[in-house]
């Protein structure tokens, strides 16, 4: 194949037209869902993004059996460290946040989240809001905080696998639990014994996003509770150490 | 950021950066969804850039790294239909993820040859197929793509080779 030829296919494969009105960007931004996940044994269907609030199996609660909690954000909603105020007084709750980590993290943006439990029967039963803070370093990797406040939200029914790691900080425990994530398993997919575990583990997450390619890839969410509000930081691919996360909480704790 | 300057910005260069967000995205939905957040974050963050910086490249490696750091989130775009769907599709030759767009532009070349070119391009490592789409897509020239990846000019032209290569061994 001549080069010219093959100019010509990519050129005519990769530059369809555009109409005007298919440019036009929507400056008020739009809500998407961005987190669905759960937590237990094995199941479809769940979505997982950057910023993503754990974690419900089926638990009772106010009557209701919840099946998982659904968030949607505007992304990108607060840009600057600086309108921080302006996130807490809409979520209605105030957070530990810190501008920058020692590790190189920094403030990258926030967003509040208007959060719903959901029943099996898919109504709401619960609605709460959220501050998700996203801190990201030089090298692009990012690590993302949740929070909550307890009196919006909690559910003493929630089940949480057991940790892999708890410490003590400043009198407040913190904990580290490692996730398995495993995106497109066909339906033949048997699990590899390491992943079985997972599973038996309560941390096995599987998801769907319509690819061929299996993906898997383990996480990090270290959680902890103070003054009424439960703090959730996700590792999802920055591969952070367990010192280097934990030292990240004690930073937040001790704001 | 004055609306009216972004606006000039979308009108001169939101094709090229819709056209590059479809084909990263690899679909309409999510492609649009990745333009909307590219745009969104332009919008928020251009009174900070330098007046003589190359916006369209500022746009296209935005759009790359929201694409990367959110590829979830718009690859979900393409899990419209139901899980017990998806085995009907599969049977009539639908391949997730595929690019799914064919204009009257395209009929240079016939339908399944594009989507042949298509495809291909689709399974370039990142490294080549970003190049690939920021020129053809984006029409993007070998310095542009250099400043909007931070790369050095020769590394750029010695992945469009590479790219080249692979492609044509793959559409011979």
């Amino acid at each position: 194949m001549t080069d010219k030829r093959l100019d010509e296919m990519l050129n005519a494969a990769l530059t369809p037209d555009i109409d005007d009105n298919e440019i036009i960007v929507d400056l008020n931004g739009r809500k998407e869902p961005i987190i669905i996940m759960m937590s237990g044994k094995v199941k479809k269907a769940a979505i997982i993004a950057a910023c993503m609030t754990l974690v419900v199996g089926t638990t009772a609660f106010a009557g209701s059996k919840i099946k998982y909690l659904e968030s949607h954000a505007y992304n990108g909603e607060y840009t600057e460290y600086g309108d921080l105020k302006k996130a807490e007084k809409k979520a209605g709750y105030g957070a530990d946040t810190v501008e920058s980590f020692s590790n190189g993290y920094e403030f990258e943006e926030a967003s509040v989240a208007d959060t719903n439990a959901v029943d099996e029967d898919g109504n709401k039963v619960l609605s709460f809001k959220e501050l998700h803070v996203i801190y990201k370093n030089t090298d692009g990797n990012m690590i993302s905080l949740s929070t909550v406040n307890t009196a919006d939200y909690n559910n003493p029914d929630d089940v949480e696998p057991e940790p892999d790691e708890i410490r003590d900080i400043s009198g407040i425990k913190v904990s580290r639990t490692v996730y398995r994530y495993l995106m497109n398993a066909p339906e033949d997919y048997e699990l590899t014994e390491e992943e079985k575990a997972f599973d038996e583990a309560g941390k096995l997450n599987m998801a769907y996003d319509g690819g061929s390619e299996i993906e898997r890839y383990n996480y990090t969410v270290v959680s902890w509770e103070k003054n009424g509000i439960k703090y959730r930081l996700y590792d999802l691919h920055a591969n952070e150490s367990a010192d280097s996360v934990f030292s990240m909480a004690k930073e937040l704790i001790a704001q | 950021m004055e609306k009216s300057a972004f606006e000039k910005v979308v009108n001169e260069h939101g094709k090229d950066i819709l056209r590059f967000c479809r084909l990263t995205a690899g679909g309409n939905d999510s492609g649009d969804e990745l333009y909307q957040d590219t745009m969104l974050t332009l919008f928020e963050r251009i009174k900070k850039l330098d007046e003589a910086m190359n916006v369209k490249g500022y746009a296209i490696s935005t759009a790359l790294l929201l694409y990367k750091n959110k590829k979830r989130k718009y690859a979900r775009r393409q899990r419209i239909l139901p899980l017990q769907s998806m085995d009907e599709l599969l049977d009539n030759n639908f391949e997730p993820g595929n690019f799914d767009t064919v204009t009257l532009e395209d009929e240079i070349i016939s339908r399944e040859e594009i989507m042949r070119v298509r495809k291909a391009v689709r399974k370039l490592p990142d490294k080549y197929r970003n190049i690939i789409l920021m020129h053809y897509s984006a029409d993007m020239s070998v310095k542009e793509i250099s400043e909007a990846l931070h790369m050095p000019i020769g590394t750029v032209k010695t992945r469009m080779q590479k790219a080249r290569e692979i492609l044509k061994e793959i559409l011979t």
